[in-house]
């Protein structure tokens, strides 16, 4: 069996894996339910009702995927390790890296189904209420939604390798995600320190992904040129996963088990 | 040896692809309002930060909508029964609410808190530019809210229409003011009490016809009251129109 068709198989695996996990099943269940439940925060908007149901179910959506991402991503190794299924994995000739990659690759693929079913409901909803954007558009807010919660997971994976419970591992790619969406305020402000503070700053900068790059959906009303273009989005989501993945490898490497 | 040298080019590797991503990203911002400018409402502050952190303005300025929606839905002088807590339930005496004009001190900072979220809200600016110049009369602050909005808008000419309109409202120039909003009200985002107030003043300049189509638009109005004055106002106006003609 060549590296790829194991990748593939162990990213399969991880797919139908999550699939049947009632964490996951749960996540997505929840974020259907939370996306039919915008409906109730359209009415009190009246006039604004589309605008309202639009927003908050892609922002619903966007969550649900990363929940599932980041327990997924952050739960998966560690899993492996306290059920011992990695001895069994390791113990043939499956190379690191092929496990790393092949296990996230099948948690991306497993969150972008659940993204299409959810988003399948919201845009029938938006339909529905005749406030639905074009199918292009919605299916760009989706594909932003997926590389958000991508690169949340590729950072969930590199932490749960360092973090010493599951707990700490999600609220850490929790707390990083969070402040991605504040780069250019932090950027702002970290240009203002002095001193230690500052040198202590920007290197954080440096670290924290730019999550304002995928706000797609924010800029949907927005003048043309407003979005920096997937032109950015793209690489940058690449980069910062490998970046992530690459990591991640070198410290599994160093794993003794 | 070997494997100590590779080694390393994991880690130098994924330096690399970081620094690139971030060189690749620096600057690159969504062009809205900063969080210096901020604009948040007494008690506003952690549930605005909320919908940042979550990278969700829209969805922060269209709540931020609502409560302003329902801000100007209360009644101006909700609070001033000082019996109010020791009713029994259901012998409470019918409240004498003003329902017209009220001054709404609050509206304005409401409003600006809307726009800091969500500048490109046009209804939001349509809404709140019209409240306060037609039904609060204070047509200084109407303009101040359009003036947010061009400066995030600079091509949206029906901000412009409105701005005249206020303008000549203040001159009591019923004629030329239902002209300019007949144009802004075909704008799909502009407010039913635009819409309202435009079918008003065509009917009082003597415009039937066009007060009546205008009407006709509110009858599928999602505001109950709006779309039962619509039904009311087209039935006076019908035999004035045949009259005329």
């Amino acid at each position: 069996m060549n590296r790829l068709s194991l990748a593939s198989e162990l990213a399969r695996h991880t797919f139908l894996e999550q699939w049947r996990s009632r964490y996951f099943q749960l996540m997505v269940i929840f974020g259907a339910a939370l996306v039919y439940a915008s409906l109730l925060l359209g009415q009190l908007a009246v006039e604004q009702e589309g605008r309202v149901l639009f927003n908050s179910g892609a922002l619903f959506l966007e969550l649900a995927a990363l929940g599932a991402m980041l327990l997924g991503c952050a739960s998966s190794i560690l899993r492996d390790m306290e059920s011992k299924t990695i001895y069994l994995i390791l113990s043939r000739p499956v190379p690191r890296w092929i496990y790393i990659t092949g296990n996230y690759l099948g948690m991306a693929a497993a969150v972008g189904a659940a993204i299409l079913c959810m988003g399948a409901l919201h845009y029938l909803l938006l339909a529905f209420k005749g406030a639905a954007p074009s199918a292009e558009a919605y299916l760009l807010v989706m594909l932003a939604a997926w590389l958000k919660a991508a690169v949340a997971g590729a950072l969930a994976v590199l932490v749960s390798l360092v973090s010493t419970s599951l707990l700490s591992a999600v609220m850490i790619a929790v707390f990083f995600w969070t402040l991605g969406h504040f780069v250019p305020e932090a950027s702002f402000l970290a240009q203002r320190l002095q001193g230690p503070a500052g040198w202590l700053a920007k290197p954080l900068l440096w670290v924290i992904p730019n999550m304002s790059l995928f706000n797609y959906r924010e800029t949907l009303d927005l003048p043309p040129g407003a979005f920096p273009g997937w032109g950015i989005a793209l690489p940058y989501a690449l980069l910062y996963i490998c970046a992530c993945l690459l990591f991640s490898v070198w410290l599994f490497r160093k794993r003794e088990f | 040896m070997k494997p100590a040298s590779t080694a390393w080019l994991l880690p130098a590797g994924a330096l690399a692809c970081l620094l690139a991503a971030q060189f690749m990203a620096e600057g690159k911002r969504l062009p809205y309002p900063g969080v210096s400018e901020s604009r948040t409402f007494a008690g506003s502050g952690m549930r605005d930060a909320g919908f940042l952190a979550f990278g969700a303005r829209r969805l922060g300025a269209d709540t931020a909508f609502i409560e302003l929606l329902q801000y100007y839905a209360s009644h101006e002088n909700h609070d001033e029964d000082p019996n109010a807590g020791f009713y029994v339930y259901g012998l409470a005496p019918k409240p004498e609410w003003k329902m017209e004009g009220g001054d709404y001190p609050e509206f304005m900072a409401r409003a600006k808190r809307v726009l800091w979220l969500d500048p490109y809200f046009r209804f939001a600016v349509f809404y709140a530019a019209g409240a306060l110049a037609f039904n609060q009369n204070r047509p200084q602050e109407a303009l101040e809210i359009l003036d947010i909005g061009r400066k995030w808008l600079p091509k949206e000419w029906k901000y412009d229409l409105l701005a005249a309109a206020i303008t000549y409202s203040k001159g009591q120039e019923s004629a030329r003011q239902a002209a300019e909003l007949d144009r802004v009200i075909e704008d799909p985002d502009a407010p039913d009490m635009l819409r309202q107030l435009t079918a008003f003043l065509n009917k009082k300049s003597g415009n039937y016809r066009r007060a009546y189509e205008i009407y006709g638009t509110l009858l599928d109005s999602s505001n109950a009251g709006y779309a039962a004055n619509a039904a009311a106002q087209r039935k006076i106006l019908k035999p004035l129109i045949d009259k005329a003609s």
